[in-house]
């Protein structure tokens, strides 16, 4: 990236047109806070291209510097994930930078989180919001307690977070203005930065406790109008038309025939699924001179039908057929690449219909474009509350009789639809620090934070039976095979049509039937195929009796998706070699990252790096190594291993070498000689932590009993008190023997006013902010792993 | 400087402990954060800076008190028709110490305004309410606001905090008002009577002139007991400063919303050191408990000994949050086992346990039920050993397919259980073994009638280090586990086999349906056992008949003292029984077969029916092998009816046929000796299933050789 071209050309480069003055002011400027922009106008590649411009071209080497290495582009909804990631793998291809820069989807049962490994690379990130906010909250969706950590540090330091159609964030987007706000607040290793988009947002829709007014909101200009390609779309017309209570599916079907021009799209939006299936049936049932093609398209699909029928919208319409009529709910208000000439829909609030006008006329290809406006009672407003439908109305009786464009809605005031009901704090963000889990084995939980509690579906899942029940091995249902079924509709299909269903009961390891009284949302569901229930073009329907097809599906989410390489890479690395690569990683990573932080603590860093295995000295570890027979072994028993070529299981259970690494650090701090004594708990903290499991507390396991006399009292991670280590030299340095001392997991100050480990670790967290330390944290766990890695490869 | 020792500030009652927190808390978040406390023998200690004086004087006119706040309460002063004195002081005050209060309650109106008055709104909009005070309060009213509620999918009442910082009329954010208006002079209090009150709150307790108040569950002296003749409106003396101080400590256990799994179950509501009971029989046949007057829960209040920071203080009772809310005896019966683990683990010396219910009309009380000290657990694996059965049979009655007696068995093994928890010792670990018998009896002769999926299988068997730790050197415990090791060496297998339908398939234990359960809550019961093991030996033709009751030459049995105590019926039978039914669930694969030392002889009785029923070996006269007697069904009918003599005389008829003559033959030949005793006759025929420890103690005492009486004869 040697050469620093003209925005215009480089992105031209990438995308094969010129760029629109909005989003090479963005590139060349820089980013503000919120950017409102009407649907069709480049959103994406505007935040995507002006990132990596910025970060990679940008003729200042001052400003390349201070963007953050990774963007984090934060999607609500699944489908956009796919079609966000398509178009960013292209413009890289273009820009010759697909091996440069990193492209990783994060979506449920599919998250590829090998970007951790390369934290100094700069990558793109699109997933969910859920995976994504779950993660930066160390709580991450599909990874084990212990790598939560590790995208935590990594998610929250040297990221530009894009919000993207934030106005379907739900609870998601008081979270991610909270957790801006508290980088901002407790400060990070690496700079930040954050951008909130969509077409219809309300700069108060940011206010939120611990986040200040954003700054600045980027709207079109009259460039952009004037523009030669951006400027007919935005004044691309459509004449509205607000009518009255089309009630019954007869009656809306024949209005929708009426209106529907032969070889065009005509789209219907309806609020809920049930109105828009009966709909659905009523046109294909119809009589027509000609039929269109009648598509259904709502949220209660399994992921591959509803792709499907997606990929089937994609398609252009033929000019010379019929045409073809979608009837859709709020699920096209984001996302679907569509551009209908007649819309019907139901009045909805302000923002939803500015998105659903969005779908019309969007290229301005359409010369005479029409939308018409249900109105709706109030009984029939659900899902969206009484008082947003009244405001959309209001909006909808504006535009009635008139044209509306792009350019004539884009100042029209939106109101959120629904306030968060959940909203995350401080203390909630301090609290998620720990994960050290509590009485209940639980540890805090973020969902709420993340999704609204008011969607309360249980995912379904339909395979073939016969008559009997799932059995004990039946695989559990993968993502693909799973549609959403509100809690309300299932109990009431279970109960009127008798039909069974189970979900896996964890006590029991197997499946249990459910009766509709024990549904719960969340905790998915198998139904028989035989019983029917749903169908691949319909969707969940409780009227369909055919068996339902099955989804051939292998896809099942992996148990480790990364890191934790196991000890035995199969072959042997000396403990030293693998001691000094890893603190030569650290090194390197630091080198490579410039974190905002002081050489105290890289110092501490490295010594981590340099002592993180040092327990593996311990002969439970060695045992573990040595314990095969053979000629190689007795040769074998001179030398400290890190790894070898067959690890057996512990002879002492749980026994957790890590532990015993840090507190010999603790007890023996001539090792750490070089090292700032301010910085030194930090050293131990790193060690205690590189795999995730004593953090900010030393626990021991509910079944580990009492350690042999003379040992104890206290145990904890197969560590018992008072058991001698040491008497090793490594590295060039001797560790002299010392006596464990476990007292540290005591609570206050020990023998000698020694500061115990929680309070310790916790002073740390206080001192650095618990963003940067969890970024230290990763980076020690990454150079392990990367070490790691290496050896194997090596071998 | 010394360390103040605040000699008023004692683990009880809990409004006392939680004071002592509370000016912890205070001091080190507002002036000293490297203070330090800890609990000695006479109260609470604490390391800071400040001399005492200087820690009154910081109270009384410098803390800045915590914005509580609970607009969702009917009573807190937001209901919306004019505000309460209480409140309007607050909001009127100029002081800067009060300067968080005031935009709290500024930020709690706008609330209401958006919301409507708390006595207006129903409850989905109430609990709209409290999320909205979560989300939009100021950050210093947080921990409130948790400590009050946690809220996840429904919101849930903390378990020190009433109903969501209120009990019936009593507002607590409304007392904690008036109190303050009574201890600060910024509030018109004087200062002098509430320096005095300070004194008497930290360093000094004395009797004072106290004011009448309300100060709710954590001063059950002060509310007056179940037996308190006045009502709860009568007005109590307390000290102002007492309940203020303890309410800034309340706000350190704040629960929260948790979940075991990231992506697998639902999350729920968790409080610190916040203990259900489990579902106690008392409830059986439904799985919601009637309201009214029960425990709630238990608060565990634990104590230390070390210096401790604010910082370390509040990780505890970060860890030490429990599930609460969802009343499942699994949690709870787990919760009890972690939280004597995390107190090991952290150095506790011991927990002050407080029981919380509706013992006094609709008011809640803690009551203090005394203290769990904490010891090291070395059996805390054994219970666990438990886990995944009873979670079966948990599931089960959860689900609501199971027998209404299986939740009853359920309670008395988490009562058992938790019992043990909380007192430890070798009986309480016994009653738990007791429990898990029974609870496998009903099991066993019920699951039949399961509906639906999700069979309960036959329990695999405890590891035999339960017998270690049982031990408690009773002769019940000693014959129950004799009689539990009865035939596990021998090729019939436990008596398990046969008082239960279960049998072995693989490695496996499954029900075997075509056997009926046998019964064995009588020693008629177990006589009958001895039947059906001398019909097995028969009829399958064991070479040796001594099989029956595992012998085979291990060394293993009882003692004949014993014995003796068994057959005088002197012993509880009916916890020997009860012991035996939890004790054969030991798996008796590797085990020590429980040996006891012999001494003494065993009575004649014994010693003759024991060896005439082919109980022990015999040495053959010709020495070629040994000899052992077929089990003999006539005479074991003989003992069953109590016809002691008649047996007597049929044993001795036999052991002659094989060459040993009973000490005084004729006399036993004709009856003399032994009447009838039908007790007695019942114990001798179960004894003959305990193993002995070795079968020439009972020849020698009961015999003599002929051999040998020839020998001498012929010397």
């Amino acid at each position: 990236m040697m050469d620093h071209p003209p925005f215009g050309d480089w992105f031209n480069r990438a995308t094969g047109h010129d760029p629109f003055p909005y989003q090479a002011r963005l590139a060349i400027e820089g980013f503000p806070d919120l950017l409102r922009v009407p649907t069709g106008a480049g959103k994406t590649a505007a935040a995507t291209l002006g990132w990596l411009y910025r970060r990679r071209a940008h003729s200042e080497g001052e400003v390349r510097r201070r963007i953050p290495r990774r963007l984090v582009y934060c999607l609500p909804i699944r489908s956009l994930v796919e079609q966000t990631a398509g178009a960013a793998r292209r413009w890289l291809g273009r820009l010759g930078l697909g091996q440069e820069v990193g492209l990783h989807v994060l979506m449920g049962g599919a998250a590829d989180d090998d970007w951790v490994l390369h934290p100094e690379r700069d990558a793109i990130l699109i997933g969910t919001m859920d995976m994504l906010l779950s993660r930066a909250l160390n709580r991450g969706y599909g990874l084990s307690r212990f790598q939560w950590p590790v995208s935590f540090g990594l998610l929250t330091n040297d990221c530009l977070w894009v919000f993207d159609e934030v106005q379907l964030m739900g609870n998601g987007l008081a979270a991610s203005t909270q957790i801006v706000g508290c980088l901002d607040r407790f400060g990070t290793a690496r700079p930040h930065a954050a951008l909130w988009m969509s077409a219809t947002l309300g700069k108060e829709w940011f206010h939120s406790p611990d986040f200040p007014a954003p700054s600045g909101l980027r709207e079109l200009t009259d460039a952009d109008a004037t523009d030669s390609v951006l400027g007919p779309r935005l004044r691309a017309a459509k004449v509205v038309t607000v009518e009255g209570r089309v009630r019954g599916p007869e009656r809306r079907a024949s209005r929708v025939r009426g209106l529907h021009e032969p070889g065009t799209l005509t789209l219907v939006v309806l609020n809920t699924v049930e109105r828009a299936r009966a709909l659905h049936e009523a046109l294909r049932a119809g009589r027509w001179q000609e039929r269109p093609e009648v598509i259904l398209l709502h949220s209660r699909f399994r992921p591959p039908d509803r792709k499907r029928i997606q990929d089937m919208l994609q398609t252009p319409v033929p000019p010379a057929g019929p045409g073809r009529i979608v009837v859709a709910t709020q699920v096209v208000e984001a996302g679907m690449d569509i551009s209908a000439s007649t819309l019907v829909t139901e009045v909805a609030p302000t923002a939803s219909l500015v998105q659903r006008l969005g779908r019309v006329n969007r290229f301005g290809e359409c010369a005479k474009a029409r939308v018409v406006i249900w109105d709706l009672p109030d009984k029939d407003a659900p899902p969206y509350p009484v008082k947003a439908t009244k405001e959309g109305k209001e909006f909808a009786d504006e535009l009635d009789g008139g044209s509306a464009s792009p350019l004539s809605l884009a100042g029209a005031s939106v109101t959120l639809t629904e306030e968060p009901t959940h909203v995350l704090r401080v203390p909630d963000v301090l609290g998620l620090f720990d994960t050290t889990p509590d009485i209940s084995g639980g540890s805090l939980d973020v969902s709420r934070f993340l999704r609204d509690d008011r969607d309360l579906d249980v995912p379904v899942c339909w395979r073939p039976l016969g008559k009997t029940a799932p059995a004990y091995d039946t695989n559990r249902p993968s993502r693909d095979e799973l549609c959403p079924v509100p809690v309300g509709m299932l109990r009431q299909y279970l109960t009127e049509k008798q039909v069974p269903a189970w979900r896996f009961d964890h006590l029991e390891e197997n499946w249990v039937r459910v009766d509709a009284r024990s549904v719960q949302p969340g905790s998915a569901l198998i139904a028989r195929a035989e019983d029917g229930g749903y169908h691949p073009d319909v969707g969940f329907d409780p009227s369909c009796r055919d068996a339902v097809p099955p989804i051939d599906s292998t896809e099942n989410r992996p148990d480790e998706p990364f890191g934790e390489a196991p000890s035995s890479g199969g072959i042997w690395v000396r403990l030293e070699d693998h001691l000094a690569a890893v603190g030569a990683e650290v090194l390197h990573l630091w080198t490579a990252l410039e974190p905002l932080l002081s050489d105290a603590e890289r110092g501490a860093a490295v010594a981590a790096g340099l002592w993180h295995d040092l327990g593996k000295a311990h002969p439970v570890f060695q045992n573990s190594l040595l314990a095969t027979d053979g000629p190689a072994a007795a040769e074998r028993q001179a030398t400290l291993w890190a790894k070898g070529a067959h690890q057996r299981r512990h002879a002492r259970r749980y026994f957790r070498h890590e532990l015993v690494s840090a507190l010999s650090l603790l007890q023996v701090p001539e090792l750490l000689a070089d090292v700032a004594p301010e910085t030194r708990d930090l050293a131990c903290y790193l060690v205690a932590s590189h795999h995730g499991r004593i953090r900010l507390a030393i626990r021991s396991l509910p079944d580990e009993g009492e350690p042999p006399l003379p040992y104890g009292p206290r145990v904890a991670l197969g560590v018992w008190e008072g058991e001698h280590f040491g008497g090793v030299s490594l590295s060039g340095r001797v560790v002299r023997e010392i006596a464990l001392d476990l007292s540290v997991m005591d609570l206050g100050l020990g023998e000698g006013d020694r500061l115990s480990w929680t309070d310790r670790a916790l002073r740390l967290m206080e001192r650095l902010g618990p963003f940067r330390l969890a970024f230290l944290e990763a980076l020690v766990r990454v150079a392990d792993w990367r070490v790691s890695a290496k050896e194997a490869a090596g071998a | 400087m010394p360390d103040i020792l605040l000699r008023a500030c004692v683990p009880e009652p809990l409004l006392a402990y939680l004071k002592a927190l509370g000016t912890f808390r205070l001091v080190a978040a507002q002036v000293d954060l490297e203070a330090r406390g800890w609990w000695a023998g006479e109260g609470f200690v604490l390391r800071t800076r400040l001399e005492s004086i200087e820690l009154l004087e910081f109270m009384l006119n410098r803390y800045r008190p915590t914005p509580i706040v609970s607009p969702w309460n009917r009573h807190s002063g937001f209901n919306g028709k004019g505000i309460a004195s209480s409140l309007q002081a607050v909001r009127g005050s100029s002081s800067d110490r009060l300067t968080a209060y005031r935009s709290a309650i500024l930020a709690a109106e706008d609330l209401i305004k958006r919301f409507g008055s708390p006595s207006k709104i129903g409850k989905a909009k109430k609990a709209r309410l409290i999320a909205a005070c979560r989300a939009h309060l100021p950050e210093p009213c947080i921990p409130w606001v948790d400590s009050a509620w946690a809220l996840g999918e429904r919101s849930v009442s903390a378990p020190l905090l009433g109903s969501g910082g209120n009990d019936g009329n009593l507002d607590f954010s409304d007392a904690f008002m008036k109190r303050l208006a009574e201890v600060l002079p910024d509030l018109g209090a004087k200062r002098e009577e509430s320096l005095r009150w300070l004194r008497a709150a930290l360093l000094d307790p004395q009797p004072l002139s106290l004011r009448d108040a309300v100060v709710g569950q954590f001063h059950p002296g002060g509310v007056g007991g179940p037996n308190a003749t006045q009502g709860f409106e009568g007005g109590f003396l307390v000290n102002p400063w007492d309940y203020v101080l303890g309410m800034e400590g309340l706000v350190l256990f704040a629960g929260g919303v948790a979940r075991r799994l990231a992506s697998e179950g639902t999350p729920s509501t968790a409080f610190p050191f916040a203990l259900e009971p489990p579902l106690l029989p008392s409830h059986a046949g439904s799985t919601r408990p009637k309201k009214g007057r029960r425990a709630r829960g238990e608060f565990w209040a634990p104590l230390w000994h070390r210096p401790a920071s604010l910082r370390e203080v509040r990780q505890l009772a970060a860890e030490g949050r429990v599930q609460w809310g969802r009343r499942q005896s699994r949690t709870a019966v787990d919760a009890y086992r972690a939280a004597s683990t995390l107190g090991v683990d952290r150095g506790i010396s011991s927990f002050q346990r407080y029981v919380f219910g509706q013992l006094s009309g609709t008011n809640h009380l803690a009551v203090l039920a005394g203290r769990v000290p904490v010891t090291r657990r070395p059996q805390a694996g054994l219970l666990a050993e438990l886990d995944w059965w009873v979670n079966r049979v948990r599931t089960a009655v959860r689900r609501e397919v199971a027998p209404a007696s299986w939740t009853a068995g359920l309670g008395r093994l988490d009562g058992a259980i938790t019992t043990y928890c909380v007192e430890g010792g070798r009986v309480r670990l016994q009653l738990v073994l007791v429990a898990l018998g029974l609870l496998h009896r009903v099991v066993a002769t019920t699951q039949g009638r399961l509906r639906g999926e999700g069979a309960v299988p036959p329990f695999s068997g405890l590891s035999p280090q339960w017998m270690e730790a049982c031990d408690d050197r009773t002769p019940e415990f000693r014959v129950a586990a004799a009689f539990a090791a009865s035939g596990t060496r021998g090729p019939l297998g436990s008596l398990r086999f046969l008082v239960e339908p279960v049998r072995i398939s693989g490695r496996t234990l499954k029900w075997n349906p075509g056997q009926a359960p046998l019964p064995f809550g009588t020693l008629e019961d177990l006589s009958s056992l001895t039947q059906r093991r001398m019909v097995q030996v028969i009829r399958e033709d064991v070479s040796t008949p001594s099989a029956f009751l595992g012998f085979l030459g291990v060394p293993g049995g009882v003692s004949c003292d014993f014995v003796r105590d068994f057959l005088s019926g002197h012993l509880d039978e009916n916890r020997l029984l009860g012991l035996l039914s939890g004790l054969l669930m030991i798996r008796w694969t590797d085990p020590p077969i429980p040996t006891y030392r012999m001494a003494g002889a065993p009575p004649a009785d014994y010693a003759l029916c024991a060896l005439a029923s082919g109980v022990a070996t015999l040495p053959d006269p010709g020495g070629r092998r040994n000899l052992s007697l077929e089990p003999d069904l006539e005479l074991l009918g003989l003992l069953r009816a109590g016809d002691v003599g008649h047996a007597a005389a049929r044993a001795s008829r036999r052991l002659r046929t094989i060459g040993l003559l009973p000490i005084a033959w004729p006399f036993l030949e004709r009856g003399a000796e032994f009447t009838v005793d039908r007790n007695r006759g019942v114990r001798l025929a179960a004894s003959l299933l305990i193993p002995v420890t070795a079968s020439h103690g009972l020849i020698s005492s009961a015999t003599w050789r002929k051999e040998a009486h020839r020998a001498s004869a012929n010397a």
